[in-house]
C-alpha cells in the first residue's frame, strides 16, 4: 500500500522541465512540465503524436540527443540529470531511473544473448563475476514470469515471443532495482491479451519493489486500469493534472474530455465515438493562447481570452491536487453530454 | 547446418557447370582458332587437323565442354602416343603454348597472386574498420569530411593510376620502397613484405575506402538505434556503447570483404601489372594476348569458383555475427 | 436475403518460410479453411490478434494472394484462378484502405495523381471534376489536389488513402486496420468517415482489425480469428454482450476498460 505522499520525497521530480529541438526553426517539444512521481505510485502520462510525453520521458532520464536543449530540473536521488555531468548521469541510469522501450523488439540487443544483456545490465553497477550476473539475470526472468527461465535466459531476443520480449526488456530495467522506472508506450506494440499481462507485471513490480513507475500512453483504458496519477499532455504542456479519480471522475479539461469520449468502452452501451475536430496541436505548430482552442467546442463561447491568453493549470474544487489549465472551466464545472 | 552447406554446395556446383559452359561457348565460338594459333603460319591442313584431334577441338561444342567438365573430377590426356600430355584432376584446362595444364599453372601463380590479395584484403580491413567507425563519431568533423570525400576519390580512382602514382612518388622520387618484382616468403620474409608493401597499400586503400563509406554509415544508423539507447539507459558509458555498436558494423563490411578476397584471389590484373608480378591476373593477360584459351577458360572459371566459394563463407560467417540468420 | 457480394469458402493459405544457413524452411498455416461472406451494404468486422491471419485473409479476399485451397467469389463468380483482364471488375468494385497512411501513399505523387491512380489503371476519365467531387467526399477541399502526402497529417492521409478507394465508385471497401496507426483523437473521424460513406453509398465494408473496441459501434456483425480460423461470428450485439467462445470472452475482457471504477488494481489513497 503506498505512503501518503506528503510524507516522503518524490522518487522523480520535474520542475519547470523543456526541452528545446535546435535548427534553424527550433520547436519547444516540452514547455513547462512540473511533476512528482512518488515511491509505489503509477503516474501515467497521458498524450497524442506531439505532445512532447516522449520527450518528457527521454529528458527525464538525460537521454536526449545532443541537438535538445534541456532547460529546468529532472532530480532522481537527489542529483539533477539536467545540468549534472555525463560522469554523474552514468552512474544513476540503470540504478535509479531505468527505461523500458515501446518496442522490444528494436530495444533488445539482436546480437546478444536475453541472460547476457540482463547480466551486463546487473554488471554496469555491481562489481559480481559473470556466474553471479548469471544467476541474477535467471531470478530477474523468473520474477517477470519467464516460465523455465534457467533455459531461456540463453536464448537470443529473436528467438522470444512479442509479450516475452517485453517482459525481458522489464527485466533488464529492474535488475538494479531502480527507483523509478518509466514506461514509454510498453504495451502499444503488443496483442491485447498480452497487454493486460504486461500492465499486471509492471504494477505488480511497482507494488512490490516500491518503485515510482511513469507509464506513457495514449490509451485512457489502460490508464484508468493501472495509474494512480495522470498528466495529461497536449503540444508540450500540461493541460490536466490530478488522481485516476480526480482527472476521470472531475474532468477539468476539455481536451480530457474529448480524449475520453474517443475511447471505446466496451462496459458502457454501443454508441458512436465522438471524434475531436482537427489535427493535434505539437510544438512545432503551436497555436497562440490556449494551444487546444482552435478544437475546443467551448472556445467560442470564452471568446478571445481562449486565442490570446495562455491558461495555467489552476487548482481544481474539492481535491488538493487536481489542476487543469482551462479559461472555461476555470471557475465552473464543465457541462454534462 | 549440414543439410544447408550440402545443398548450397550442390548448388554451387550447378552454378559452376553452367558457368563453365557459358565461358566455354564464348570462347570456343569466337573468332580465333587456338588450333590455328598453334599451327604457326605457313599451316599444312592435315598438321591442323592432327592439332585439333589433339586438342579435342575437333569434336562439338557440347562434347568438348563434357569433356572438360569430366577433366575437372577425373583428369584427361590430350593426344596419344609419345605425344601425350597428361593433365590431372582438377583439371582446368591445357596451356598448349606451354605445354603445361592451367591447374599446374594457376598452381604456380597462387602464390603470388595470394600473397597481394591476402595482404590487400587484411589492408583494407583495418583501414575501413578504423576510419568508417571514427568518422562516425566526430560526424560532420573533420576527419568525417576526410573520409567521405578521400572514399569518394579513391574509389573513383582505378588501381593501376594510383599503383602508378604510388610507385612514382614512394618508389622513384622517395626512392623508399622497390619499384617491381616477386620474392617469394620461403625465400625472405623480409624482401617478400617489403615488395608487397606498394601493392597491399594501392588495393588496402581502395577497397578500404568503400568499407569506411559502408561502416560509417552502418555505424549512424546503428547509434540511432533503439537497442543502444536502451543500453544506454542501462546505465552505460558512451564509449562502451560504441563498443556495442562495432559489432553490428562488421555485417555489410564482411559481405564486401569476402566478396573482394575472392575477386582478388582470382587475379589482380591491375596491380600485377603495375608492379611486375607474375601472378594469375598475369597468366590470364598473358593467355588473353596470346590467344591461349586453355588459360583464359581455365582462369576464368577458378575466378568464379572463388566467388562462389567466397559467398558460401560470407553466409556461414554472417550466422555466426547475427543469430538472427540462424534461424528459420 | 440478398446473395453475398465477397464469398470466400474454405479458403485455406500455406506459407513456406525460406530455408537459412541454419534451418530448413518452415511450413505456416495461415489461413486455414476459412468461410466468409460479406453482403451488399454490411459492414463486417474481420477481428484478431497478431498471427491471426486476418490480413492474410483479406489479402486472398483482394486476389493480391493466391489461396492455397480453396474458393473465392466475387458477386457469384469463381474468381479464385482469375488474373490480369479476369480481374478487372473486382479492381475496379473493391476498393482497398491500408493500415499506414505514411508508407502507403506515393511520397513523390501529389494528392490528386494518387486518386485519379485507380481511374487510370481502369482507363476510366479522371477529369477535375470527378477528382475534386472524391477529395470533398472525405473532407479535404479540391484545392489540396496539387500538394504531396507528406504536407497532411496521420489523419488526412487515410482520407486520402479512402478518397483513393472509393475512386472507381466501388460496392465494397476492405480496410485493413484503418485506425490503429492513428491518434487517438483522429480514429473517431476516420470510422465516422468509413461509416457515413458506407451508409450514404450502400457500400460493403470489410474492416480488419486488432481491436475489438474500435469496430463495435461501425460493425454490424463480427468474425474472430485466432490460429488461422474463424472461431466464433455472429451479429454484434450479441458477440458482444453473450460471446460463445471462451478465445472471445477473453478478447473482451482484456480490453481496458476507462473507468477506473471498474479496475482490479487498488485505487490510490489520498
Amino acid at each position: 500500500m503506498a505512503e501518503p505522499r506528503t510524507s516522503v520525497e518524490p522518487a522523480l521530480r520535474l520542475r519547470d522541465l523543456t526541452v528545446t529541438f535546435g535548427g534553424a526553426h527550433p520547436v519547444r517539444a516540452v514547455d513547462g512540465v512540473d511533476l512528482d512521481v512518488h515511491p509505489g505510485r503509477v503516474l501515467a502520462i497521458v498524450g497524442e503524436s506531439g505532445s512532447g510525453k516522449s520527450a518528457t520521458a527521454l529528458a527525464s532520464i538525460g537521454l536526449l540527443p545532443g541537438s535538445a536543449e534541456v532547460t529546468g530540473s529532472a532530480t532522481v536521488a537527489g542529483v539533477d540529470l539536467v545540468t549534472a555531468a555525463e560522469s554523474q548521469r552514468v552512474p544513476l541510469r540503470g540504478s535509479s531511473i531505468a527505461m523500458v522501450f515501446q518496442d522490444a523488439l528494436a530495444a533488445l540487443n539482436p546480437y546478444r544473448t536475453i541472460g547476457r544483456q540482463i547480466s551486463d545490465a546487473y554488471r554496469l553497477h555491481h562489481r559480481v563475476d559473470k556466474t553471479a550476473a548469471r544467476k541474477r539475470a535467471v531470478e530477474v526472468l523468473d520474477r517477470v514470469g519467464i516460465r523455465d527461465p534457467e533455459r531461456r535466459v540463453d536464448d537470443y531476443p529473436h528467438e522470444f515471443s512479442g509479450g516475452m520480449r517485453q517482459r525481458a526488456m522489464i527485466a533488464t530495467a529492474i535488475v538494479n532495482n531502480p527507483t523509478v522506472l518509466i514506461a514509454d508506450e510498453p504495451t502499444t506494440a503488443l496483442d491485447v491479451t498480452v497487454q493486460q499481462q504486461v500492465l499486471d507485471l509492471l504494477t505488480g513490480l511497482t507494488d512490490d519493489l516500491g518503485m515510482a513507475l511513469v507509464l506513457i500512453t495514449h490509451d485512457l483504458g489502460v490508464v484508468a486500469e493501472t495509474a494512480d496519477d495522470i498528466a495529461v499532455m497536449y503540444a508540450g504542456r500540461i493541460v490536466e493534472t490530478g488522481t485516476v479519480l480526480d482527472v476521470f471522475d472531475h474532468t477539468a479539461h476539455p481536451y480530457t474530455r474529448a480524449l475520453l469520449q474517443a475511447t471505446p468502452n466496451l462496459d458502457a452501451p454501443s454508441r458512436r465515438l465522438a471524434a475531436i475536430p482537427g489535427v493535434p496541436a505539437s510544438g512545432a505548430n503551436r497555436p497562440t493562447g490556449c494551444a487546444f482552442h482552435p478544437r475546443c467546442p467551448f472556445a467560442e463561447q470564452v471568446g478571445e481570452a481562449c486565442q490570446t491568453v495562455d491558461p495555467h493549470l489552476t487548482p481544481r474544487p474539492g481535491s488538493a491536487l487536481h489542476r487543469a489549465a482551462c479559461h472555461f472551466t476555470a471557475e465552473q464545472e464543465l457541462p454534462h453530454v | 547446418m549440414a543439410w544447408y552447406l550440402a545443398r548450397r554446395l550442390a548448388a554451387s556446383v550447378v552454378v559452376l557447370l553452367a558457368i563453365s559452359f557459358c565461358v566455354y561457348l564464348l570462347f570456343y565460338s569466337g573468332p580465333s582458332d587456338p588450333a590455328r594459333v598453334l599451327c604457326g603460319k605457313p599451316c599444312q591442313p592435315e598438321r591442323l587437323s592432327q592439332i585439333k584431334q589433339f586438342m579435342g577441338t575437333d569434336k562439338s561444342a557440347v562434347v568438348q565442354w563434357v569433356d572438360f567438365v569430366k577433366g575437372l573430377f577425373v583428369g584427361r590426356t590430350y593426344g596419344t602416343g609419345a605425344e601425350a600430355a597428361r593433365c590431372a584432376a582438377p583439371c582446368f584446362g591445357f596451356s598448349f603454348d606451354q605445354r603445361q595444364s592451367v591447374t599446374s599453372l594457376i598452381w604456380s601463380r597462387l602464390p603470388i597472386t595470394a600473397s597481394i590479395a591476402i595482404g590487400g584484403a587484411v589492408v583494407s580491413l583495418i583501414v575501413g574498420m578504423t576510419l568508417g567507425p571514427l568518422a562516425a563519431r566526430f560526424r560532420g568533423g573533420v576527419l568525417d569530411g576526410l573520409v567521405r570525400g578521400g572514399s569518394l576519390l579513391l574509389v573513383a580512382m582505378p588501381a593501376y593510376l594510383l599503383g602508378l602514382l604510388a610507385i612514382l612518388v614512394f618508389g622513384f622520387q622517395l626512392n623508399m620502397v622497390p619499384v617491381s618484382g616477386y620474392v617469394p616468403l620461403s625465400e625472405s620474409p623480409v624482401d617478400w613484405a617489403w615488395h608487397l608493401i606498394l601493392p597491399w597499400c594501392v588495393l588496402g586503400l581502395i577497397n578500404g575506402a568503400a568499407y569506411a563509406r559502408y561502416a560509417r554509415n552502418q555505424m549512424l544508423d546503428e547509434l540511432g538505434s533503439d537497442y543502444l539507447l536502451a543500453e544506454r539507459a542501462t546505465g552505460a558509458s558512451a564509449r562502451r556503447v560504441r563498443r556495442t555498436a562495432r559489432r553490428s558494423v562488421w555485417v555489410p563490411v564482411t559481405t564486401l570483404f569476402g566478396i573482394d578476397l575472392a575477386l582478388m584471389l582470382g587475379g589482380t590484373i591491375f596491380t600485377e601489372k603495375v608492379f611486375s608480378m607474375h601472378g594469375i591476373g598475369d597468366l590470364l593477360l598473358g593467355g588473353v594476348s596470346s590467344h591461349d584459351l586453355g588459360i583464359v577458360v581455365g582462369t576464368a572459371l577458378f575466378g568464379a569458383a572463388l566467388i562462389i566459394v567466397g559467398n558460401l563463407i560470407v553466409d556461414i560467417v554472417q550466422g555466426f555475427i547475427d543469430p538472427r540468420v540462424r534461424r528459420g | 436475403m440478398s446473395e453475398p457480394l465477397l464469398s470466400l469458402e474454405q479458403v485455406s493459405k500455406t506459407f513456406r518460410g525460406r530455408s537459412t544457413p541454419f534451418a530448413p524452411p518452415s511450413v505456416t498455416h495461415a489461413v486455414d479453411e476459412v468461410t466468409l461472406d460479406v453482403k451488399p451494404g454490411e459492414t463486417v468486422a474481420l477481428v484478431g490478434e497478431s498471427g491471426s491471419g486476418k490480413s492474410t485473409l483479406s489479402r486472398i479476399a483482394l486476389r493480391l494472394l493466391d489461396p492455397t485451397s480453396g474458393t473465392v467469389r466475387w458477386d457469384g463468380e469463381d474468381i479464385t484462378r482469375a488474373h490480369g483482364r479476369g480481374l478487372r471488375t473486382l479492381r475496379r468494385e473493391l476498393g482497398v484502405v491500408f493500415q499506414d497512411p505514411y508508407t502507403s501513399l506515393n511520397p513523390r505523387q501529389t494528392v490528386g495523381r494518387i486518386i485519379a491512380a485507380p481511374l487510370r489503371n481502369q482507363g476510366l476519365p479522371r477529369d477535375e471534376k470527378t477528382l475534386a467531387s472524391l477529395i470533398t467526399s472525405v473532407g479535404l477541399s479540391p484545392e489540396q489536389l496539387n500538394r504531396y502526402p507528406h504536407q497532411f497529417s496521420g489523419g488526412q492521409r487515410q482520407r486520402i488513402g479512402i478518397a483513393r478507394a472509393l475512386a472507381t465508385g466501388p460496392r465494397m471497401i476492405i480496410a485493413d486496420e484503418p485506425v490503429s496507426a492513428l491518434d487517438v483523437s483522429i480514429r473517431a473521424q476516420i470510422l465516422s468517415l468509413l461509416d457515413e460513406l458506407q451508409q450514404d453509398r450502400g457500400l460493403a465494408l470489410l474492416i480488419v482489425s486488432h481491436d475489438l473496441a474500435v469496430v463495435r459501434g461501425i460493425a454490424d456483425r463480427v468474425a474472430v480469428m485466432r490460429a488461422g480460423r474463424i472461431v466464433e461470428t455472429g451479429r454484434v450485439e450479441q458477440v458482444y454482450a453473450d460471446p460463445q467462445e471462451d478465445y472471445t470472452r477473453a478478447l473482451l475482457a482484456a480490453v481496458p476498460v476507462p473507468d477506473p471504477h471498474r479496475r482490479a488494481r487498488p485505487l490510490p489513497v489520498d
